[in-house]
């Protein structure tokens, strides 16, 4: 069966579209964060109360939101393009991604259940843990001789 | 499965990036199969033999 629906193109297409989004959605968090370690090299032990909302501010809570879901399907249109070229190894090496990514997801979510019952996550943790996982077992199972 | 493909290639000349863009499948296909770490399909086997100009089986033979 061939899951690789989607032209060559359309890779850069969603790589575009993850950055832009989640540049866009992650830029309140960068801010804090980077003032968060400024003031902390600095020595101020004080915590700072008031943190950025810029992006929060400017496009609302449900842009945000529709702005994370974009980053989601920009990796996921990402990973449903084609290679450059295709063909029985590539669908080999495309396979046993999907095969490890589900069960290292497995063991990722079995261990956090085993130790911390009463963990709650939100799902979008999990979507990307497995769009990640499964991007990056590709990319060195391609370059890598495994 | 052992194989001569790196022997071929080499007679003729090639890179495996060469070799890929003639059969018409990626460079890591041409290593893999080099490394033995990938037996191809039996159109690929027979597509490289025609393009050596040699038989299947002397080009790929069971490792006994």
């Amino acid at each position: 069966m061939k899951i690789q629906i989607l032209p060559n193109w359309c890779k850069k297409l969603g790589l575009i579209l993850f950055l832009i989004t989640s540049f866009i959605t992650s830029g309140d968090a960068a801010i804090n964060g980077y003032n968060h370690g400024y003031n902390a090299g600095r020595g101020y032990s004080q915590v700072i109360k008031n943190k950025s909302t810029l992006f929060l501010s400017y496009f609302g809570e449900n842009f945000l939101h529709i702005f994370d879901i974009l980053a989601i399907i920009g990796i996921l249109i990402y990973m449903l393009s084609k290679e450059k070229v295709e063909d029985d190894y590539i669908n080999k090496l495309r396979l046993e991604s999907y095969q490890l990514t589900a069960i290292i997801g497995l063991i990722i979510s079995i261990l956090l259940y085993v130790f911390s019952k009463d963990l709650k996550l939100t799902l979008d943790y999990f979507i990307y843990l497995y769009l990640w996982f499964y991007i990056i077992i590709f990319s060195i199972k391609k370059r890598i001789d495994l | 499965m052992k194989n001569l493909v790196k022997v071929e290639r080499a007679r003729y000349d090639l890179t495996q990036a060469d070799l890929a863009s003639k059969l018409g499948v990626s460079r890591q296909t041409i290593h893999a199969i080099e490394k033995n770490k990938f037996n191809p399909s039996v159109t690929l086997a027979i597509k490289m033999a025609r393009f050596f100009k040699v038989t299947v089986e002397y080009l790929f033979d069971i490792d006994e």
